[in-house]
């Protein structure tokens, strides 16, 4: 009865929390106050699938939430950024009917993969991707090792996993369980050293010996092998390969896929989606049929004008140093003159200083690519001494602390204005330059 | 005009968080005034030496990293001594200071360190981050910002060579500790991490008088500028 009246509760919650456009997580939470074990008390008709990384999850989340949907089958799905414990408790009630069951043909849940510990303790999912492992935003993580750590604890020994064969360190999660392997073949962009300043599996993550590379798709993305315990790339399942950067066709086991966010990547994301559809039972042409057709481009960046000049804006995860290294990526693939506008502010939630993760994104590569680089944000001085370091030299730095005057400075520049900020800073970039 | 070697101890398994920082800084100013220099990676694999180096750089690393580290510095325990005795500088960030000290634990074991320091090293499972100002001891009129995201801390000791006095943010030991980091010859160790270097100008060019013997021309107003207004928001 309890359970009946929590859940009628969190779906109240949930119906004015759409109505007012905002509370994804805060039903979810709510209920879990009041039910502590909530999570553990649903069934469910279908799988779970649940995906979990350092980046490319939401992009993976939603494409395959769409394949399987546009395939015909029912899908419950958690909406962008709601990939906590409230979050995926609100995506759970909001799919259920009064007696906890969930008529869903597939779960897919995006899970932090610092919360999945929390999230898994009372259910488990069938499936678990893991899109990629990297430092991120230590702040707020810790290191890698801990996240490890806290993935371990949370996949229970039944979980099928569909892991990233490029990557060292989240192809050796729970290496008990079974397992298929997505991955990329060397593409034209592919390079023989790491062009990008994190690196974080330069040791073997089992034996800790010197890993050496075949190739590098991005950090530490790419072909691997340690030559003193034998780790190495695994047999890849699920192939990409003729990756063609102009058109962004590639082939997923023979099988055409077309992307409109042509970045290294992207790639991997796709094929990911499309590895995860084929486990779940969707055909592989089906499956790269409809991937072809969704669009990424939307979800982290934005076209429009400004002084009548083109303008972009790319967004990257919070202090998170291979996004930008992904978007920087991207900003070298734009031709002609540009002028690049970064803003760089206190830590969200906490305002610490610290700037410190600006050292590990390799802003060295946008040398002689771009003509004037626009410094904002409250750390603006501390962003312009990293540029320094990088290689810009002074007249083609602006210091801008605030940004209300980010627009008249601009107006001082040339070329197509690129905009790099943070996922938390977008809106108020945006709403100072329209 | 002779060559500045510098020596960054195992960056394939102690980089954590901007750590090259400081070796970037240290290139652009050597470069800026013409002086020749070299910079060798060394790690489990090699051979260690400190003869000839001007400037022995650790930073801080994942906690499994460093135990495995630890093995391999430990030989090397009478070679780094006497370095340190002959005035060679090095620059120890985050935990990388446990290494220095005369064991540190975790749960699970209790690790050798070279026994430079009366310190014994805890890592736990929490994480403490914050902003960190200290007062230069040397040169009382300096004040930098550091900042700390680290799972350890050293057992509260009797501090006989310290680099800092603590004025916000956490010292060398849980709670309020007046002191932070250790300063011994040319030895500085601090749990501050990252380009420290990079953001405090007084401590770069402390650095690189010592690793060339001359002043070197800097143009750091623009790091100095970043620094003041750090420094201003603390006020």
């Amino acid at each position: 009865m309890r359970f009946i009246l929590v859940l009628l509760f969190g779906k109240l919650l949930a119906k004015i929390g759409k109505l007012t456009g905002k509370g994804t997580n805060l039903p979810g939470e709510l209920a879990l106050k009041l039910y502590p074990d909530l999570l553990g008390k649903f069934t469910f008709k279908g799988k779970i699938i649940a995906i979990t990384g350092s980046n490319g999850k939401t992009t993976t989340t939603n494409m395959l939430a769409n394949i399987l949907s546009v395939a015909g089958y029912k899908v419950a799905s958690n909406q962008k950024g709601s990939n906590l414990t409230g979050g995926i408790t609100t995506t759970i009630i909001s799919n259920a009917n009064l007696r906890g069951y969930v008529d869903a043909d597939f779960v897919v849940l995006e899970v932090d993969e610092r919360y999945s510990r929390l999230i898994f303790k009372h259910f488990s999912p069938d499936y678990l991707l893991c899109t990629n492992l990297f430092r991120d935003q230590l702040t707020r993580n810790g290191n890698v090792d801990v996240i490890i750590d806290k993935l371990h604890q949370a996949i229970k020994p039944i979980v099928k996993l569909i892991l990233n064969a490029n990557d060292p360190i989240s192809s050796n999660l729970a290496t008990a369980n079974p397992r298929v392997y997505f991955g990329l073949a060397k593409t034209t962009l592919s390079s023989l050293t790491s062009f990008n300043i994190t690196h974080d599996a330069k040791v073997c993550p089992r034996c800790y010996h010197k890993l050496d590379y075949e190739y590098f798709h991005y950090n530490h993305i790419g072909k691997y092998h340690c030559s003193h315990c034998g780790y190495a790339t695994p047999e890849i399942t699920y192939l990409a390969d003729h990756v063609d950067f102009t058109s962004g066709n590639f082939m997923i086991n023979g099988f055409l896929t077309n992307t409109n966010f042509k970045s290294l990547f992207n790639f991997l994301n796709v094929t990911a989606a499309v590895a995860a559809a084929c486990e779940l039972g969707v055909e592989l042409k089906t499956a790269t049929e409809i991937a072809s057709n969704f669009n990424i481009m939307e979800q982290r960046y934005k076209e429009f004008t400004i002084h009548d000049r083109p303008a972009l804006m790319i967004l990257s995860k919070n202090q998170n140093p291979v996004s930008y290294d992904q978007s920087i990526a991207y900003i070298l693939s734009v031709n002609g003159p540009k002028t690049l506008v970064i803003v760089v502010n206190n830590i969200n939630h906490t305002y610490e200083k610290d700037t410190t993760w600006l050292y590990d994104i390799s802003f060295e590569r946008l040398i002689n690519h771009v003509d004037f680089i626009i410094c904002s944000g409250e750390r603006a001085y501390d962003l312009a001494v990293r540029l320094k370091l990088a290689g810009f030299t002074n007249d083609q730095l602006i210091i801008e602390t605030q940004t209300n005057k980010l627009k008249s400075r601009i107006a001082e520049t040339a070329g197509t204005i690129c905009f790099l900020t943070e996922v938390y800073d977008a809106q108020t970039v945006l709403n100072a330059v329209k | 005009m002779k060559t500045i070697k510098i020596l960054w101890l195992y960056d394939d398994l102690l980089d954590l968080y901007g750590d090259s920082g400081n070796i970037t800084i240290i290139e652009y100013y050597l470069r800026k005034n013409a002086i020749p220099y070299q910079i060798d990676h060394r790690s489990l694999n090699d051979q260690l030496s400190f003869t000839d180096y001007q400037l022995v750089y650790i930073g801080p690393g994942k906690f499994k990293n460093l135990v495995i580290v630890s093995q391999h510095f430990n030989q090397y325990q009478a070679l780094i001594k006497k370095a340190i005795a002959a005035q060679t500088i090095f620059l120890v960030t985050g935990n990388a200071r446990l290494l220095f000290g005369q064991s540190f634990s975790d749960d699970n074991d209790t690790y050798p360190g070279i026994g430079l320091f009366d310190y014994q090293g805890i890592d736990t499972q929490q994480v403490y981050i914050s902003d960190v100002i200290v007062q230069s001891l040397n040169d009382p009129e300096h004040t930098y910002y550091g900042f700390i995201n680290r799972t350890g801390y050293l057992k509260p000791y009797d501090n006989k060579y310290p680099l800092f006095k603590v004025k916000s943010g956490l010292g060398d030991s849980l709670g309020s500790t007046p002191f932070e980091g250790n300063h011994y010859h040319n030895y500085f160790g601090t749990w501050l991490l990252g380009p420290i270097l990079v953001k405090n100008p007084a401590l770069l060019a402390n650095i690189l008088t010592l690793m060339t013997d001359q002043q070197l021309s800097l143009d750091n107003a623009l790091e100095q500028k970043a620094h003041d207004l750090t420094m201003h928001e603390f006020k």
